[in-house]
């Protein structure tokens, strides 16, 4: 893989981790790097150089909207959520990426 | 990974897309609230922190080192739009208003120098197109052919007389449908009153040749208006029926008064159709044949009496070498069966048809190209005085410059900002250049031949106008654009931030600058000394008499019912009355005058002398009345003035006849041929310019009118004191003998004289205030470099001051300093004006494209101002109080 296929590809990966999340619940940034934390156990640790330009081709794109809210401490927040678009692509990413990763482990257990 | 795109909903699709709008139409909002977001994630971020038990202040330090270099993550995010290419372009255009308006005497003087350089060039673009570019507006222009015959001498000549043209008519059917136009003076009456314009005398086939379609009414009909006994019809151009008859549609079938005959109104031309002479604008469309009976003249002849100008319309999938052929063939067939006393065609030439009047097409054509090579020069020494203005700019702008670079900004995005500068700079100016074409343009289409009532050039502010006043705008500004830009990105980042401003960089791209405007300077100052010293030299011409304070008047009895006579009675009451007015020193009448616009030539010869031709010499004459000689204050070489009655008629003729026909240097006395018959020399007169200031020596004769009289002459009027009361004498003289005699063209006879200088004056009028532009600019461009250097150079001036420099060592150095640039530019510029100098040549009389006089005056005298540039801020320098500088660092 190229250097340029590779980072598409990470960022393939990072805008489905996002969208993912997003399909929970409405959340803001910070909000979403926390729970990709979390729920990765702390093994992904998504830096915000690459999330809010991420966020922003989303935007773009037409799979998210966002929304300036006041949080439950009283601050304005940013919140993301999907739009009726999102919840087929992320299906279709899920499989696809299953896919990947299903191959990628053969070929690593075969040889 | 992007095939998911096509799942995406148009309504979601849309809604990115205008979100992604937002980031070019609320640029600040977009950005603020991408500051708020990251802010946001860090207070967050802190009160994790907190929560985990580290201080306050602590946490919100770790927090933000955490998040990382704020401008990075926002420059990323707005990378991650693609419409940010046109939401930066629009910042920087944004930020180079801002930056202009910051400067707004540098910008104004720059917008101004660039809009006077835009605006000169368009103009004479917009003259270049409408006198040699634009099509006449009929159907396929490039379809018509313009016809010249060669002579049996090889000259070429475009003029035949009305019987050749209907053989060359139908000479040439099925390959070329042949038309024949001439250009005529006219007066027009009716009940309004009358006035003086332009008829143009057509054949049948003009309109159809044309393919125009009359407005109303019709054309002639097919053969009529060829025939001597042509109908007595007209038709009225478009401009006449709308300015003279607002429109009337009844006018068709009326009566129009042409030159005192009345004429029947058959149709009106087409909108926008002002013939087919350029700078002509003809009132009425007269029928060929008319000619004869509206003018006086004969017209059935072939011989001496070629007035007819022909083009045709070449039948589609005909060569045009067939057409020349079939014109050739008539030619010489016509010459095989007629006499035309060595004067006759023996070959055709076809070329496309230009609207252009024939002896104009040279000079008018050389004119316009010459003064937008011209112009385009100003334009350039502007766009080259706005890049010195630039660099100095960019110089004092050098800290901020470094400094954005040594914070990261990228040496390509500031080139681009600076170029976006230049752009909007030229943009602005192109804006206010096409607001000074419209001017222009009205100031050349002013610039009409004196004296020709009806001429005058239509420049409309046309696409292809706009489009090069554009075109310059953008060409300027990559020239000065390109040159601050490419000097910031070799900006040194370090050193100009570390020694401050005094550093003297961007001199030696500045000194090129200089050095190229005085050398485009220099062209145009030898090319105003050159046409100057034309006009001196055409001015100082020898005559053989002398024009200063005579007056001049034309009268044209043909108009007013007088016979062959009754005009001549009419003429010698005028000079009677004439000559018993004390206002009125003396008074004479002439057929033609010294380089006006009818030339009368015949043939002459001698006993005893072999002429090129049997029919004799070529010979120009003019039928003067008595006191002719003595109004005009002829200098006798020989002899006298001219016996009236006697017989031979007394004839009195130039040196170059004389010298000739007579070289024993006796003429006075002699006979000789001169028009058929025989004349005797009475006196013999100096010899001088006839038909323009560039001819060789020419053999002219002045005969007694009394054998030749004709119904048009000129009145020479010389005043005993003052010229206005001399006028009103001659105004009242004609009024008492016939009010119904109008006098045209009252003016001083040098001035008419002089008409035939019209492509000279107006082209030294239009050179030279461009090289008084330009030599301003320049001046400012050394004073500029000179005024920086100075100032760069104080303290290095102070110290050499305080080791006891004296000031006119430091004077000199810095005009040396100053000198250089202009000393290689005149090498370099004269070198242009050589070049320049091929495309003056045919404008230039007596004066030789590279006249050391010219070229030395113009050299010079820009030294002159080059110095005075240099002086001031060299003296200013001399002023450098050497302590005051030292304590300064």
């Amino acid at each position: 893989m190229s250097d340029r296929s590779t980072a598409e590809a990470l960022r393939g990966t990072l805008d489905l981790l996002i969208l993912k999340t997003l399909s929970l619940a409405p959340m803001h940034g910070w909000g979403i790097t926390q729970r990709i934390r979390e729920l990765s156990r702390g093994l992904l640790d998504v830096n915000q150089g690459s999330l809010y330009p991420a966020l922003q081709r989303l935007e773009g794109k037409g799979l998210v909207v966002s929304e300036w809210t006041t949080t439950e401490n009283n601050r304005r927040a940013r919140y993301y959520s999907l739009t009726a678009s999102a919840r087929p692509d992320i299906a279709a990413e899920e499989e696809s990426w299953r896919r990947h990763v299903e191959g990628v482990a053969l070929v690593l257990e075969a040889v | 990974m992007t095939p998911q795109r096509r799942r995406i909903r148009l309504k979601d699709r849309l809604r990115g897309l205008l979100w992604q709008l937002r980031g070019v139409l609320r640029p600040t909002r977009v950005e603020r609230e991408i500051d708020d977001e990251h802010a946001f994630h860090i207070e967050m971020e802190a009160d994790r922190l907190l929560r985990e038990g580290v201080p306050p202040d602590e946490a919100r330090r770790r927090a933000r080192v955490a998040f990382g270099g704020v401008e990075r993550h926002r420059q990323a995010v707005r990378e991650a739009r693609w419409t940010w290419g046109i939401e930066e372009a629009w910042r920087d255009s944004r930020y180079a208003f801002r930056a202009l308006a910051q400067g707004p005497l540098f910008s104004l003087s720059a917008v101004g120098t660039l809009a006077v350089g835009i605006g000169a060039a368009t103009t004479f673009f917009s003259a270049v197109q409408g006198v040699l570019l634009r099509p006449l507006p009929v159907a396929e222009p490039d379809r018509l052919l313009g016809v010249e015959l060669v002579r049996e001498s090889g000259t070429p000549t475009r003029s035949v007389s009305l019987p050749d043209y209907l053989d060359y008519r139908d000479g040439t059917a099925g390959t070329l449908d042949l038309a024949a136009h001439h250009l005529s003076d006219v007066t027009l009456s009716n009940e309004g009153g009358a006035i003086a314009g332009l008829g143009l005398d057509v054949s049948s086939s003009y309109f159809r040749v044309l393919g125009v379609t009359p407005a109303l009414g019709r054309f002639f009909a097919p053969g009529e208006a060829d025939r001597v006994d042509a109908p007595a019809e007209v038709v009225l151009s478009h401009d006449l029926w709308e300015g003279r008859f607002g429109r009337d549609p009844s006018v068709v079938g009326g009566t129009l008064t042409v030159n005192g005959q009345a004429l029947t109104v058959v149709g009106v031309a087409p909108a926008g159709f002002r013939g087919t002479m350029l700078g002509a604008r003809p009132a009425v469309f007269l029928p060929l044949g008319l000619y004869g009976r509206l003018q006086g003249r004969d017209i059935g002849d072939r011989m001496g009496n070629e007035w007819l100008q022909l083009f045709g319309r070449l039948t589609a999938g005909t060569a045009p070498e067939r057409a020349a052929g079939a014109l050739g063939a008539t030619a010489r067939a016509l010459l095989a069966s007629h006499d035309y006393d060595g004067l006759g065609n023996t070959d055709a030439r076809v070329s496309r048809f230009s609207p252009l009047p024939a002896g104009q097409r040279q000079m008018a054509g050389r004119s316009v190209l010459l003064l937008l090579a011209s112009a385009s020069v100003l334009l350039l020494v502007a766009a080259v005085n706005v890049a010195g203005m630039m660099l100095a700019r960019a110089s004092r702008r050098e800290r901020e410059i470094s400094l954005r670079l040594a914070l990261g900004a990228g040496r390509a995005r500031l080139a681009r900002q600076l170029l976006t500068e230049g752009l909007v700079l030229g943009l602005v100016a192109g804006g206010a250049g096409i607001g000074l074409t419209a001017l222009g343009m009205r100031l050349v289409e002013g610039v009409r031949p004196p004296g020709l009532p009806g001429f005058g050039l239509d420049l409309p502010m046309d696409g292809p106008v706009l489009a090069f006043a554009v075109g310059a705008a953008l060409l300027a500004s990559l020239v000065f654009g390109l040159v601050p830009a490419y000097h910031a990105t070799r900006a040194d980042v370090g050193g100009s931030i570390k020694r401050g401003a005094t550093n003297p960089s961007g001199t030696p791209g500045r000194s090129a600058l200089v050095g190229a405007q005085v050398a485009l300077t220099l062209v145009l100052l030898v090319s105003t000394a050159l046409l100057l010293r034309t006009l001196e030299q055409a001015l100082a011409t020898d005559h053989g008499f002398d024009q200063e304070g005579l007056v001049l008047a034309e009268i044209n009895l043909r108009l007013n019912g007088y016979d062959n006579d009754t005009g001549p009675l009419f003429y010698r009451s005028l000079l009677d009355g004439l000559r018993a007015s004390p206002e009125i020193a003396s008074a004479a009448l002439s057929t033609t005058i010294p380089l006006g616009p009818g030339w009368d030539q015949t043939r002459a010869s001698v006993p005893g002398l072999e002429p090129p031709e049997p029919s004799g010499w070529v010979v120009g004459w003019s039928a003067v009345s008595d006191g002719y000689f003595e109004t005009l204050g002829f200098r006798f070489r020989s002899g006298g003035e001219p016996d009236r009655m006697a017989r031979p008629p007394s004839i009195v003729v130039n040196d170059a006849l004389a010298e000739l026909f007579w070289s024993d240097d006796r003429p006075v006395g002699r006979t000789f041929r001169f028009n058929g018959q025989d004349a005797a020399v009475s006196g013999v007169v100096p010899t001088g310019k006839y038909r323009s200031f560039s001819e060789e020596p020419t053999l002219y004769a002045w005969f007694p009118l009394e054998f030749a009289y004709t119904p048009s002459l000129y009145v020479h009027v010389r005043p005993t004191r003052d010229p206005a009361t001399a006028v009103a004498a001659l105004r009242q003289t004609v009024a008492s003998l016939d009010p119904h005699v109008p006098l045209i063209n009252v003016t001083p006879l040098e001035t008419a004289m002089a008409q035939s200088l019209f492509f000279q004056r107006t082209a030294a009028g239009f050179i030279g205030a461009f090289a008084a532009m330009a030599l301003l600019l320049s001046a400012t461009g050394i004073f500029g470099l000179l005024a920086y250097t100075v100032e760069q150079r104080r303290r290095e001036i102070g110290i050499r001051m305080a080791l006891g420099a004296p000031g006119a060592g430091v004077v000199g150095s810095v005009v040396r300093k100053g000198l250089a640039p202009v000393l290689v530019g005149l090498v370099v510029g004269a070198g242009g004006a050589l070049l320049v100098g091929r495309l003056l040549e045919g404008l230039l009389y007596g004066v030789p494209p590279g006249d050391p006089r010219s070229f030395g005056a113009a050299g010079a005298f820009l030294l002159g101002v080059a110095l005075v540039a240099a002086w001031v801020p060299a003296a200013r320098a001399a002023r450098v109080d050497p302590a005051a500088t030292l304590n300064t660092e």
